[in-house]
Parts: C-alpha cells; sequence; structure tokens
C-alpha cells in the first residue's frame, strides 16, 4: 500500500507538478531576494537551501526514473528502448534550447551589472564627496576657531554662572547644544537649543581620546534624527581657580540643505562603492539563480521527457504484450482504451482482433469437442461390432482398428498403427493371406484403387489357431474435398458360421440316409436269411455254393450298410455330453492299452507330460475321438511294415490362453496337399473303405468340447492331427455341468 | 534593556548545518572559492568578562579582543555593513548528577547586535546598537576595535528573572553575523573560514 503511494508520488504527473511549482514559486521569490528585494532578502538563505534540495529530489526522482528504465532495457522489456529512444530525442529537443538561452542570459547578466559601473561616475562620485568635505571642512574649521574661542572665554566664567555664559555662548554661536565636562567625565553645564532635551550628548571614549592626544576634536556626526552636526571638542585651557582639566563640546547643526545634500552624497558614495565591490558576488549571485533556474528547468523538462515517452509508449507496450499473450494462446488479452488517436484505433482494432480470435477459437473448441464426441461414439459403436474394422491413410497406413479386428485376427493392432498391411505381415505371418488381397486392391504405399471402387472377397487366414474363413470389404474414404484419404475395410470372421452350415448340412444328409437307407435294409435282410433258409437245403448242390456265397454277400452288406448308416445316425444325432473331470494321460493309456493288448504289429509310442490338468470333458467321446483317431492312424500306416503311432499328450500355458493338447502322430505318407483344408468334412477320405466320418466325428466332438482340432504334414513324413481343449479353470468354471452339444 | 530579544538559541545556530548540506551543491555550480589562507590573527576573543549587579540589574562589562580577516576589513572599507553579534546566554545548572544527562537550563538568550557603518564623508566608523539605536563614532578603525571591545555597563537582565534557587552562570561569546550581510554574499560568507569569526564561549558563574 505504501509502495504504491509511493509510486504513485513518484510516476504520478500531480504532485511532480505542484512539485515544480512550488520549486518554481521559490525560484522567484530567490530571484527577487538576489535582486535586494526587502521582503525576502532575509529569506535567501532559506530560499537557497529549499531550491537545492527541490533540485536534489529532483535529481534522484530523474536517476530514479533513468535506473528503472535502463533495468526495463537489459530485462528486454517491451517498449523499454522505444522509450529510452524518445526520452534521448525530447531530451535534446528540450535541453539544447534552454542552454543556448542560458549561455547567452550568462552573458548578458554579467555584461549588465558591468554596465553599471562606470570610471567616470566613480570619479563623479569622488569629487562630489570631496567637494562636500572640503565645504564642510571649511565651515568645520571656522566652527572650531568659534568653539575654541567660546572656550577661553569660558575659563574664566565663575562655576555658578556657567550656566547662563553657557546658554549665552551657545545662542552667539549658533550651536544647538554646549555641554562643559568634567575630568571624570561629569557634565558640568550644559545649554540645549532643544528644551526638551534632558540628557546632552556625550562624546564618546573615542573621541576623549583623539582629544587628549591632539588637543581638539572636530567630526561630522549624526545625532538625534540623523540630521548632520558638527561636533566639536575642544579643552578648555588650564585655570587657577578651577583645577581640574575641563573640556567643552559643541553641537554645531549643518544647515538642513547642506546636511540633506551631504547625506545624499555620502549614501550614494557608500552604496556605489558598495555595489562596486558586490560586483563579483552579485555575479556569482545572479549566475546562481540563474543556473538553479536552469537546472529546475532542465530536470523538469528531463522528468517531463520521461513522463510523456512513458504515457506514449504505454499503450504500445501494452500492444507489444498483448500481442505476446495471443502469440502464447491467450485470447481473452483485453487492452485498456487509450483515446481516439491512431493509437487507440490499434488498441481497439487489437481488441477487436482477440474478441474474435476468442470466439473462433471457441468455436474451433466446440467443433473439436464434437468431433471428438462423435469419434468416441464411433469408437464405442465400433468396440462393441463383432465385426473387425480396420482404416488405412492415404499411404496405407494403420490408423485405426477396433476390438473385434484384434480378436479375430489375433495381433494387438495398437502396436501396429503406423504400419503398413506389409510389414504387419511381416511380424505377424498369420496375416500374409490378408496382406496379399488387400495389397492387390490398395498396394503398399498408396492408392492403387480408384476413389469408389468397393470390393468385397473371402480370406482364408490359417494359423496354429486352426483355418479362420474371413469376409472382408474395402472401401476408399474421402476427405472433405472428396480426395482420396484413405481406405477401411471390414471383416468378419465366418468360419464358424460356414461349419455351422457343414455340419447343418452334413447332419441333414445323414439323418436322409439314416431314414432312406435303414428301412430298407431290414426286409432286405430278413428277405435274404429267409432265401437262404428256404432254398438254400432244397438247392442243387451246383447251387449250394453259389446261393450261400450270395446271400452271405448279401447280409453282410447289408451289416456293413447298417453300420454305414449307423454312423451316420450318430453323426447326425446330437446326443447329450455328459462332463467330467478327466485325466488326459490316463485315457490316453487305457486307450493305448486296448490296441496293445492282442496285436503285436502296432507300436503306440506315448509321449505323456506330467503337468497336463484334469480336462472337463466327457470322457466317453473323448475315448471315441482317441479310437478314431488311432484307427485312421493305423489304416494310414504303410501295409507292409509294423504301425507306428506317436501319441503326445502337452499342457500350453500362454497368457491370452491355457490348453491341453493331444497329438497323434504316424508315419504313413502323409496327407495331400489338397485336402489338408477338408479332411474333416465328412466324406472326405483317403481310404478306400470306411464311412469317410472319423476324422467328422472326431472334429465334431472337439468342438462341441470347445476346442479346435487341424491336421498338418510332418516335414520328417507322417501326418499329425493336433486337437487342444480349453483348460476351463476351476474357479470361473460354469456351474452346470452338462453342456447342451450344438 | 529588558526588550533585549529573547529568542530561540538554535535560530543561529542551526544555520551553519543547514549550509553544510547544501556545501557540495554550491561548490558544484559556483566558481572556485574565493578564500584565500586564513589569517592566523583573525577571530575574536573574550578576554574577561563580568557581572555586576546595580540597582536591580546585572550590568555586563567584557573585554573582547576582535581581530578582522582582510576580506572583512575590505569589505566593511567599501561599505558593506557588519554586524556584530554578542551571544549570551543564562543558565541555570542543574545538579551534578544530571551534568551528564540534561542540558543546563536556559533562563535568557541575549543578543546585542552592533553594526559597523562607514561614514565616507568624514572619513569615521560608526558603530550603531541595533537593540538601542544608539550610535558610536570612531575616528579609525582601530579605535572602533578598541571601543566596540571594551563593553562597560550593559545592562543585561533583571535580578527577579533569577529569583529561583541554584546555581546560574553566564556565557558569552561574540560572532560575526553573516545573515546580516547582503545577500550576494552570504554563500560565500558560509563557506569561507575567513568570514566566519566566531569566539569560543566564556563562561562565568552571577554572584548573588
Amino acid at each position: 500500500m505504501a509502495h504504491r503511494a509511493l509510486k504513485r508520488l513518484f510516476t504520478g504527473i500531480g504532485p511532480i507538478l505542484v512539485f515544480v511549482l512550488l520549486l518554481l514559486v521559490s525560484l522567484v521569490l530567490m530571484s527577487n531576494a538576489t535582486q535586494g528585494s526587502a521582503h525576502f532578502g532575509q529569506l535567501y538563505s532559506v530560499l537557497l537551501v529549499i531550491n537545492a534540495l527541490g533540485l536534489i529530489a529532483l535529481a534522484a526522482l530523474i536517476g530514479w526514473n533513468l535506473f528503472t528504465l535502463l533495468r526495463q532495457v537489459n530485462r528486454g522489456e517491451a517498449g523499454a528502448r522505444l522509450t529510452i529512444r524518445m526520452v534521448a530525442v525530447f531530451v535534446i529537443l528540450s535541453v539544447t534550447p534552454v542552454l543556448v538561452v542560458y549561455y547567452f542570459s550568462l552573458q548578458f547578466l554579467h555584461r549588465g551589472i558591468d554596465s553599471w559601473f562606470d570610471v567616470r561616475i566613480e570619479r563623479a562620485l569622488d569629487d562630489a564627496l570631496e567637494l562636500s568635505r572640503t565645504a564642510l571642512g571649511v565651515r568645520m574649521r571656522e566652527l572650531l576657531s568659534h568653539t575654541e574661542v567660546v572656550a577661553s572665554d569660558l575659563v574664566d566664567v565663575p562655576k555658578e554662572r556657567l550656566a547662563i555664559g553657557l546658554d549665552d555662548s551657545r545662542r552667539l554661536s549658533g550651536a544647538s547644544e554646549l555641554t562643559l565636562i568634567g575630568a571624570n567625565g561629569h557634565i558640568i553645564a550644559s545649554s540645549s537649543s532643544d528644551p526638551t532635551s534632558i540628557v546632552p550628548n556625550r562624546p564618546s571614549d573615542a573621541i576623549l581620546v583623539q582629544l587628549r592626544q591632539s588637543g581638539t576634536y572636530i567630526g561630522l556626526d549624526p545625532i538625534g534624527d540623523s540630521r548632520l552636526h558638527v561636533r566639536v571638542v575642544v579643552s578648555l585651557p588650564e585655570n587657577v581657580s578651577t583645577a581640574e582639566p575641563r573640556i567643552l563640546q559643541a553641537l554645531y547643526p549643518v544647515a538642513e540643505r547642506t546636511s540633506t545634500l551631504a547625506e545624499t552624497v555620502q549614501s550614494t558614495y557608500g552604496k556605489y562603492r558598495e555595489l562596486a565591490y558586490l560586483r563579483k558576488p552579485l555575479k556569482t549571485s545572479f549566475t546562481l539563480t540563474l543556473s538553479l533556474v536552469l537546472l529546475m528547468s532542465l530536470f523538469a523538462a528531463v522528468w517531463a521527457a520521461f513522463f510523456s515517452a512513458r504515457r506514449m509508449v504505454a499503450p504500445l507496450q501494452d500492444l507489444a504484450q498483448g500481442t505476446q499473450a495471443v502469440a502464447d494462446g491467450d485470447y481473452e488479452t483485453q487492452l485498456p482504451e487509450t483515446g481516439e488517436d491512431e493509437v487507440g484505433f490499434l488498441v481497439e482494432s487489437f481488441n477487436d482482433m482477440t474478441r474474435r480470435l476468442a470466439r473462433a477459437r471457441d468455436e474451433t473448441r466446440r467443433s473439436q469437442q464434437q468431433v471428438e464426441d462423435q469419434r468416441r461414439y464411433l469408437e464405442t459403436v465400433l468396440s462393441q461390432l463383432s465385426t473387425g474394422v480396420l482404416t488405412f491413410d492415404e499411404g496405407g497406413r494403420l490408423f485405426t482398428s477396433n476390438k473385434a479386428a484384434e480378436q479375430i485376427l489375433g495381433v494387438g493392432l495398437q502396436a501396429e498403427s503406423g504400419k503398413t498391411i506389409t510389414q504387419m505381415s511381416e511380424a505377424h505371418p498369420k496375416l500374409a493371406p490378408l496382406a496379399r488381397a488387400l495389397e492387390a486392391h490398395m498396394g503398399d504405399t498408396g492408392p492403387r484403387d480408384a476413389p469408389g471402387a468397393d470390393w468385397r472377397e473371402e480370406i482364408t487366414l490359417g494359423g496354429p489357431g486352426g483355418r479362420q474363413v474371413l469376409m472382408c470389404s474395402g472401401m476408399p474414404l474421402a476427405a472433405s474435398g472428396g480426395s482420396f484419404a484413405g481406405r477401411v475395410i471390414v471383416f468378419d470372421d465366418v468360419s464358424d458360421l460356414i461349419q455351422a452350415q457343414r455340419n447343418a448340412a452334413w447332419s441333414e444328409v445323414a439323418r436322409r440316409l439314416a431314414h432312406e437307407i435303414k428301412n430298407p435294409l431290414t426286409p432286405i435282410q430278413l428277405s435274404a436269411e429267409r432265401l437262404r433258409h428256404k432254398y438254400l437245403g432244397n438247392a442243387q448242390i451246383d447251387d449250394v455254393d453259389a446261393l450261400d456265397r450270395l446271400t452271405r454277400t448279401i447280409v453282410q452288406q447289408v451289416e456293413a450298410m447298417k453300420s454305414m448308416v449307423n454312423a451316420f445316425s450318430d453323426y447326425a444325432r446330437a446326443p447329450q455330453i455328459q462332463l467330467g473331470d478327466v485325466d488326459v494321460n490316463e485315457l490316453v493309456t487305457d486307450v493305448v492299452e486296448l490296441y496293445l493288448a492282442g496285436d503285436n504289429e502296432v507300436i503306440i509310442e506315448t509321449v505323456l507330460a506330467g503337468d497336463v490338468p484334469p480336462l472337463e470333458a466327457d470322457a466317453d467321446r473323448l475315448r471315441q475321438i482317441l479310437h478314431n483317431l488311432i484307427k485312421n492312424a493305423l489304416e494310414a500306416s504303410p501295409p507292409d511294415t509294423p504301425a507306428h503311432i506317436r501319441i503326445e499328450t502337452l499342457y500350453v500355458k500362454e497368457p491370452s490362453r491355457e490348453v491341453v493338447e493331444i497329438r497323434t502322430r504316424d508315419f504313413g505318407r502323409g496327407l495331400p496337399e489338397n485336402l489338408a483344408e477338408d479332411i474333416f468334412d465328412p466324406q472326405v477320405t483317403t481310404k478306400t473303405k470306411g464311412s469317410g466320418l472319423g476324422l467328422a466325428i472326431v472334429k465334431k466332438i472337439v468342438e462341441e468340447h470347445g476346442g479346435v482340432v487341424w491336421a498338418e504334414n510332418r516335414q520328417e513324413g507322417g501326418a499329425c492331427v493336433i486337437m487342444q481343449f480349453p483348460v476351463v479353470s476351476r474357479d470361473s468354471r460354469a456351474p452346470v455341468t452338462q453342456r447342451q452339444a450344438i | 534593556m529588558h526588550c533585549l530579544a529573547i529568542v530561540e538559541r538554535f535560530r543561529v545556530r542551526a544555520w551553519p548545518l543547514v549550509w553544510l548540506a547544501v556545501c557540495s551543491l554550491l561548490l558544484a555550480v559556483t566558481e572556485s572559492s574565493t578564500s584565500a589562507p586564513e589569517s592566523t590573527e583573525a577571530g575574536f576573543d573574550i578576554r574577561n568578562a563580568r557581572t555586576e549587579l546595580v540597582d536591580g540589574v546585572y550590568l555586563l562589562d567584557a573585554d573582547i579582543r576582535f581581530v578582522f580577516s582582510d576580506e572583512t576589513l575590505e569589505a566593511i572599507e567599501n561599505g558593506i555593513p557588519v554586524t556584530i553579534v554578542l551571544d549570551m546566554e543564562v543558565l541555570r545548572q542543574r545538579g551534578l548528577v544530571w551534568d551528564n544527562l540534561w542540558w543546563d537550563k536556559e533562563i535568557a538568550h541575549i543578543e546585542a547586535m552592533f553594526r559597523i557603518e562607514t561614514r565616507p564623508l568624514s572619513k569615521t566608523y560608526l558603530v550603531r546598537n541595533l537593540n538601542s539605536g544608539e550610535t558610536q563614532v570612531f575616528g579609525s578603525f582601530d579605535d572602533l576595535v578598541v571601543g566596540l571591545g571594551r563593553v562597560r555597563d550593559f545592562p543585561l537582565l533583571d535580578e527577579h528573572l533569577l529569583s529561583g534557587g541554584g546555581n546560574y552562570y553566564l556565557r558569552l561569546r561574540a560572532l560575526l553575523d553573516i545573515e546580516s550581510l547582503p545577500s550576494p554574499m552570504r554563500p560565500w560568507a558560509y563557506l569561507s573560514s575567513l568570514w566566519r569569526l566566531e569566539s569560543d564561549w566564556y563562561e562565568w558563574p552571577i554572584e548573588r
């Protein structure tokens, strides 16, 4: 608070103007005092001190201003350099003429003072004084003689008559006062023309001393009302009757006219001498006053220069700071109005500009917010979609992706953002078919299709998780101007759908087969058996063998057909699976035991992992799977060597999944390349006999357990069927223990 | 005689202090000081002073040696009136215990001012007592110095002013009054030691 008040005192124009005005008044008074004014002469010293202190204060004020300005320049504050330039210009403009005036004023002043003095005037005054002295000297000598005569006359006058004698002598001599004084200074007698005068004028000690030295004293003294008197003091001649020495003082008035003239001459002479003596101090004094005036003018001008420069630069400074603030992003800056001039117009324009900028920024923010909201909305929608969505920019680099895309492709796409599909496929070989398909449509580095060209294609991805069929479609994205801005790729995993369609179709086939074929089989079989019983005993010898062989063949083939129809029936049926904890290793060992029991031509090698957790599965159906696979492997084994099968169990634990893997491997000729994909479909077989449903049932049961199965050829020969069953932890296990097969 | 002004004691003595503050500025803006090497003789000295109670009034007798510097003499010869002040203070002495803690109490402060003028017509010097208006004429400056230095029966103060108890003493000094000089001379007189003519205080007890 105090600091602000002090600052206002130093920077406000009001206090400074009052201060300068007071200083000016003080200087005027001092100037009067210098010129000998009776009123202010006494105050000269005070005024000098006041003015000096005032100037020191002004100088300090300017020093402070200069210091502040230089500090601002050093700090690089906006407008400081302009202020210093303007101050310099103002100071030069104001100080130069003042200095010129000062120089010439000093010259005039000194010459003016010198012109007061003239040798001729001095001579004339000397002469006038000398003339007065001479004129009065003659008269004084006469009066001395006359007084001496009076004194000699009084010598013999008796003491008691002295008063009368003095009175007579005074009247005769024309003296205004005659006084007879004793040796010890006491007045013996006195006579005065002024009846009111009681105490006679006494000669001073100095006069008495001179009297003793020279015997007489004559002087011209102002007495009473300053009228000049001739004072004559003489010693009375020694007298026998009066032992004490006596002196006589006579005061003769100088004629009024003469007195006035003499006083005039004397005072004028005195004044002239005084003035001549004071010539140098006067010059210095006037110079001092003029210098003080000059300094005050200079300081006031310099201060005014600081003040006006600051005032002029202030709006520009505000503008500079405002511009800086706008550059830094603060669009709320509003500068104070400065007036109607050009700077004011500039400030107004600036304020208008910042207002518009702020409005534009707010609108941009709003639209950004809207865009952001829309983007978030779209993102939410996309994330909820089961359809995978990928967008690529105009350079073919991945721009966005949704969760479904990650799940379908099994690749963390967030990390792949900014990469082309080719680069992604290098990191993830699984994506190679997708990359090939996309490249065919959009290329690696830029747009290949014409904008507007949509495409749709089914893409099959291979991988450890099995075959995936994606229904993929792409379309170009158009920017606001209609230009090409990238592509959006949408895909669905239709593997399950296709599989379901296939399964449904095969189930229908199986059901029809079972229904249409099984029904006539029993009559055929019965008819054949009746034929056999009826005609075998009655047939001729030649026909017995043929009949026996034919009917047996019919019955056997009908049996075979029945079993095949039953197999189809089993496939078509959807029996309920009975879930329970199954020890896979134990199950494998049990099944293998059956095959090893009676036939030494079979080698079944088991490699069982010790850490395989129990599976929640239907043990019977798993057993059926193993039977089917072992049977298939045995059938695939070369006929001339003992069959060799290897069954492995593995426990695969990855961050994203936890599965039990069962690998069944034969060492036969392997799968034909063209069948590797479709080997699990019904009626797809490499064998000459069998229903072709073995692997189809395997696949069906595996999928009923939520697992995957695929077959691959081994490099060292033979085929391998790999099944993976998900391990359901006990904590997250569903409360139901029975699950309906799909 | 009692109408002698009793003025604030610091009025005269404060000025040198004020002037010290502006010395630097004055020296900076004026020509070089005109002061010559100081005359060793110049100065005032109170040789002897005493008071005597006559008819209820204390009268002062003092012998003062006035030695004027060449500058002051030159000024006087050129018709510049020079005022000599006899500065007198009557003080009551406080107890010894208090000597170091308090100033002695001032009872009266008297300034007797004498102006020395020249009379070119009669080639004499005139001393005017500015308090009473009395004048004295001297034929020569030496006579003036002697006459001015011989103070006799100068009425000082009434006896009743010292009616209180305690010890009183009087102190006296003589000085040249620079403020009485023409204004153009004052700054230089303040700055020049040749114009600062001042005696030491002369103290003596007042016998009652």
